[in-house]
């Protein structure tokens, strides 16, 4: 069929081009419709340094219809779903058009965790991280780089990492409600359903809001 | 993990609880009240009616979820998805409906609707379990497995049942004579008709899907006897190029015409109803619904099929030395195959592998042309319309023969490459930094709806760091002269490590203030030289290679 010669030639492509740094290869050799592709985070953002797997799943209609594509490797990312791994990129959806090869999406999901698209979220908790509090994202989005986006894969030191660092919250206001009698897992959960990464101990309005979350 | 392990404890306690509950009230009311009505009398109020319910939705959800074990196994996670999204939409209309019938037995009328929310669920299962099955279809698979698999159980039961209901509602509205219960089991009996033609839209496009399979495999079949017959020269090869199968032509339109089909058989049910039902509002609107689709889907059939039918006749095959012309870059995108000139395919390839040039300048083959321009009348690499909205193929933008014939394969450009100035000087400039076609991604995905908007232009000069050329606005009939400059006044030292020099390039566009009068224009502008950007890019790559 056509299309297992197309993604024959795209895989040579792809070998043909190392300085792309991209690598492209089966998930095993029967089967030409699930591949495993992966590139390096783009350097100058939170994403520099790490590598990103990514999970192909090639439709019967390809080229005509894009194909299946879902970030393996965790990403702190607005539209990229921080559990499923799920994208949220138009050409990947209606915008697709069969000038697009594999390579060229994984290159597209380079640009797109280079520049996000916050107001067209897929994950809404970090979008909203994402335009509240830039500092702060970049270094919950630099932390799970480090953690997830590893060569060898190995999660090394996931169970190590305080919770609310990983998503971004202060820990000094997690250590107040906690002294406060509150489970710490609580108060993060209460912490992300809100939105709130850091707080003025003064303002007693969101104070009051976490506590009646917690109280719930 | 944890989690469903505590929600299971939790379903399970609460099954228990309830259990209990029931017993416990159908026991009390049993042992203190006289006569059996009495006893209906008290569990039907109060506290104990509220436990009745919960007992009884209970145990209907406890019975759907055994029956979807037994019929469809473990479901998906996408599955559980689309229940439980349609699941307040469907129940919302089914208690209308009931609502409709104020006279009617209550408890007749509930058991009706719940029947009928747990066929549709699994209609809609039913529907997933298609769509998984086409996703998993494989060149090994074997067809007859295919074929006695556990969906076409599925759906020969869900089709007995429907039947059955279907038949059933018929039989009691003719003998009761139009009384006043006929209104509410001829709904019934309509609703279970729209669901036995949705079944019947499922089984036509498997069959299609199997079909194509089928002919793909014994295509296979065909090749690797040959090839293990005479696998000597090279003729070989070609020989196999011609019996493969490249799925079945026409296929999305086929695909189309089923539901077109399926699509009057409910528009003529819905019709039918309008006769002995008396309250027809609900009707009404899925009639008006019914019309509107099918309005829709008959005319976006009919342009497509008209307009692919001329496409042999109206685009012009491009010839020998063109292609020639094009040299290494002869490819068609879609397929990735060599495009061949007619005179040598006139033997041993068949016609569908002519190339067709669109009125854009791009060259593809006509198959492969087919195949997408039925999801999608523009060109696939420029996205430039192939026709116009009568149904005429446009006129060629591109004026001289010579550029016309040269097709960029590689990148998303529709830059003909000899019109592309070669840079003087390329030392540091063309450094591959891995972001050839990044360039545009953002714009792309706020202006897709602005898709056509596309304009083609021609290359009116160029210096050692910047080419300025018109853009050619063919709404509104102007020119905007745009340039595209590289700075690179910050980059001192060009013989520094690939990685590093990529940051200290600047490049610049500049428009004239005038001419940025639409906001999704200037975002095709921007996006057209983002991708004229890593056209340079890429030619200067080559040009060090070479």
């Amino acid at each position: 069929m056509s299309r297992a010669k197309r993604i024959m030639k795209e895989l040579l492509a792809v070998k043909d081009d190392p300085a792309a740094n991209i690598k492209l290869e089966f998930v095993n050799e029967s089967d030409i419709e699930h591949l495993k592709g992966s590139f390096q985070g783009p350097p100058g953002t939170p994403y520099e340094g790490g590598i990103f797997l990514v999970d192909i799943e090639v439709p019967m209609e390809y080229p005509f219809k894009p194909p299946k594509m879902k970030f393996d490797t965790k990403v702190y990312h607005p539209n990229i779903s921080s559990v499923t791994g799920a994208i949220c990129l138009d050409i990947l959806k209606n915008a697709w058009s069969p000038v697009i090869t594999l390579k060229s999406a994984l290159i597209s999901l380079q640009a797109l965790l280079q520049s996000p698209e916050p107001n067209d979220p897929q994950d809404a908790e970090v979008a909203q991280h994402y335009l509240r509090d830039r500092e702060s994202f970049n270094k919950t989005a630099a932390l799970w780089t480090k953690l997830y986006a590893v060569a060898n894969g190995s999660t090394v030191g996931q169970k190590q990492v305080d919770e609310a660092q990983l998503y971004g919250i202060d820990p000094n206001v997690v250590e107040e409600f906690e002294s406060q009698g509150f489970e710490k897992e609580k108060v993060i959960d209460a912490l992300r359903r809100l939105g709130i990464k850091s707080l003025d101990p003064t303002d007693n309005a969101t104070v009051n809001k976490i506590v009646e979350e917690l109280l719930k | 993990m944890e989690v469903s392990q505590a929600r299971k404890r939790q379903v399970i306690v609460f099954t228990i609880v309830i259990y209990a509950l029931a017993f416990y009230s159908v026991y009390d009311a049993t042992v203190t009240s006289i006569s059996f009505l009495q006893t209906i009398l008290k569990l039907t109020e109060g506290f104990n009616f509220i436990i009745i319910c919960a007992f009884m939705l209970l145990n209907s959800a406890l019975l759907w979820r055994l029956s979807t074990l037994l019929l469809f196994g473990n479901l998906r996670l996408i599955e559980y998805e689309h229940i439980l999204e349609r699941l307040p939409f469907t129940l919302i209309n089914t208690i209308l409906m009931t609502s409709m019938f104020k006279e009617q037995d209550f408890s007749t009328v509930m058991l009706f609707g719940f029947l009928l929310i747990y066929v549709k669920v699994f209609h809609w299962i039913l529907r997933d379990r298609l769509d998984g099955l086409l996703q998993n279809m494989q060149e090994t698979t074997r067809i007859y497995k295919l074929i006695l698999s556990r969906f076409t159980l599925n759906m020969v039961i869900l089709f007995i049942i429907d039947l059955q209901m279907v038949c059933y509602c018929i039989n009691t509205s003719l003998l009761s004579n139009f009384s006043s219960s006929t209104s509410v089991v001829l709904m019934i009996g309509m609703e279970f008709s729209m669901l036995l033609i949705d079944l019947s839209n499922m089984l036509l496009h498997s069959s299609l899907n199997l079909y194509e399979f089928y002919r793909s495999q014994q295509s296979d079949n065909i090749v690797n006897l040959e090839s293990s017959s005479d696998g000597e020269d090279e003729a070989d090869n070609e020989d196999e190029d011609e019996n493969q199968f490249t799925g079945l032509e026409g296929k999305f339109l086929y695909e189309r015409i089923i539901d077109i089909f399926t699509r009057f058989l409910k528009t003529i049910v819905h019709c039918l109803m309008l006769i002995p039902l008396k309250i027809p509002v609900m009707l009404m609107k899925d009639i008006v619904w019914d019309l509107i689709t099918l309005y829709q889907n008959i005319t976006m059939v009919w342009k497509t099929w008209r307009n692919n039918r001329q496409l042999d006749d109206k685009l012009p095959t491009v010839s020998e030395e063109s292609l020639k012309a094009m040299g290494v870059d002869n490819i068609c995108i879609i397929c990735m195959d060599e495009l061949i000139p007619e005179q040598r395919s006139h033997r041993r390839i068949s016609k569908k592998y002519t190339p067709k040039r669109l009125p854009c300048g791009h060259v593809l083959h006509l198959c492969c042309l087919k195949n997408w321009m039925e999801r999608s009348q523009t060109c696939p690499i420029c996205r430039l319309p192939v026709f116009d909205e009568s149904g005429n193929v446009l006129p060629s933008h591109i004026s001289s023969p010579t550029s016309a014939s040269s097709v960029p394969t590689d990148s998303n450009t529709d830059v003909p490459m000899e019109q592309m100035p070669q840079p003087t000087t390329s030392t540091g400039l063309g450094e591959d930094n891995g972001e050839i076609e990044e360039v545009c991604v953002s714009q792309e995905r706020k202006s897709h709806t602005a898709r056509n908007t596309w304009y083609p232009f021609s290359i009116e000069g160029s210096s050692e760091n910047s080419i300025s050329f018109t853009l050619n606005d063919i709404k509104k009939s102007r020119e905007v002269p745009v340039k595209l400059m590289i700075d690179r006044s910050l980059q001192n030292n060009s013989n520094e490590v690939d990685n590093d020099t990529k940051s200290e390039l600047i490049k610049r566009v500049v428009i004239p203030d005038e001419y940025i009068f639409h906001n999704s224009n200037i975002d095709s502008l921007k996006r057209r030289i983002s991708e004229l950007e890593s056209q340079v890019q890429d030619l200067n790559k080559r040009i060090r290679k070479d």
